[in-house]
């Protein structure tokens, strides 16, 4: 992880309702030349990111930065496929099984998972918050 | 033999348990290299690039561009429109197609070089076969949607891709205080195991699209089954799901 993912996070964690759970698996991928020390200044304002590629579409990051620190980050972009909501007749289908999702400790070999949004996501607010820095 | 490098800005993971000429490995990321120089979006001089911009046109288009956009309008039409290549402005955005082409691809030609027992893991999505190196099926972790530290479910493939959609940008949205009042049904995750990795990443970019009823979707399609989280943390999986679950 780069130094402004980890500062990021910091900050991040301290928004209000806004998980990021994810991101702490975020390879510096991305221009790995952007990095900003955790003493950075930031300048307030509302700063946009670059758009970056999802590979299931673009994400493009907002951060607003306020008395120094980022008070809100939002996405402008993101990848959504949907169109119109529809909905299918259940009573024709089984009842699924239902579970609460718990923490689990086998042994595995490797992971499944979307990482792609959260690593397009970090980048682009690596933008904003450079953008903050100038 | 295991090697894991960054390929169209993700890390692509190659591990073969057969004992392979050294080259096979560089023989499978310059495969993936291809494809990005092909495929990416952000390259200016990409094959789809040049088509996005009029400087290719369709009959001029390679084989591969041409199998994916075929996929594509399949996929467009099984997920009733859910799924659309074709952008709001006009451009071309075959990327939902491209991934889980690519790791079946890798794994065809791996299986063609003589190897039973592997898996290549493109971002997530993963095509596993044979045997891991204790002869086992492949153990494969469900990341959680909440904590990237945790899985949430382990189960055995072989034979099979799995693939996972999901994002935070989607769940930043679930926590929007502005809307607080709306109710938290929104999906997290969805992970889909099929009888390849790039049917399996089809239908799972196509089912979480649909939001709640991508896991019925899934249901419907014959050979292929579905684990989905929402927001609550509650998880609605198929009815053939629980055969491939470890723990």
């Amino acid at each position: 992880m780069t130094i402004l993912s980890r500062f990021a996070l910091v900050l991040l964690s301290s928004v209000a309702g806004f998980t990021f759970a994810q991101a702490a698996s975020v390879a510096p991928i991305v221009d790995p030349n952007v990095q900003l020390a955790a003493s950075t200044v930031l300048h307030d304002g509302v700063f946009v990111g670059g758009n970056y590629d999802a590979y299931y579409g673009t994400v493009q990051v907002q951060a607003t930065v306020q008395g120094g620190q980022i008070v809100g980050v939002k996405a402008v972009k993101f990848p959504n496929h949907s169109g119109e909501s529809r909905s299918i007749n259940r009573q024709a289908l089984p009842m699924l099984l239902q579970e609460v999702v718990s923490a689990q400790s086998s042994r595995i070999n490797m992971i499944s998972g979307a990482t792609l949004t959260s690593r397009a996501y970090i980048a682009s607010l690596r933008d904003a918050l450079k953008q903050s820095n100038k | 033999m295991h090697d894991m490098r960054i390929v169209m800005g993700m890390p692509v993971t190659v591990d073969i348990v057969d004992a392979v000429g050294p080259s096979l490995i560089d023989d499978i990321f310059d495969y993936f290299h291809g494809v990005d120089q092909r495929f990416s979006l952000y390259k200016d001089d990409s094959e789809i690039s040049a088509f996005n911009l009029g400087e290719v046109r369709v009959h001029e288009l390679s084989h591969d561009m041409k199998e994916v956009f075929s996929l594509a309008e399949i996929t467009k039409d099984q997920s009733h429109g859910f799924f659309d290549m074709r952008k709001a402005d006009g451009q071309v955005d075959p990327s939902g197609i491209v991934k889980g082409w690519a790791i079946r691809n890798a794994a065809h030609i791996i299986a063609a070089r003589g190897a039973k027992n592997f898996y290549v893991d493109a971002g997530g999505d993963i095509q596993a076969e044979g045997k891991n190196a204790d002869g086992e099926n492949w153990r494969v972790g469900i990341r959680s949607p909440f904590n990237d530290q945790d899985v949430i479910k382990v189960v055995s493939l072989s034979g099979q891709g799995i693939a996972t959609s999901g994002t935070y940008v989607r769940g930043q949205h679930i926590y929007n205080p502005h809307a607080a009042s709306k109710e938290i049904t929104d999906i997290v995750s969805l992970s889909v195991i099929g009888p390849d990795v790039l049917e399996a990443d089809r239908f799972a970019t196509a089912a979480f699209a649909m939001g709640q009823d991508g896991i019925y979707f899934i249901e419907e399609k014959l050979g292929f089954e579905g684990y989905m989280v929402n927001a609550k943390g509650i998880a609605t999986m198929t009815t053939g799901f629980g055969a491939y679950v470890i723990s």
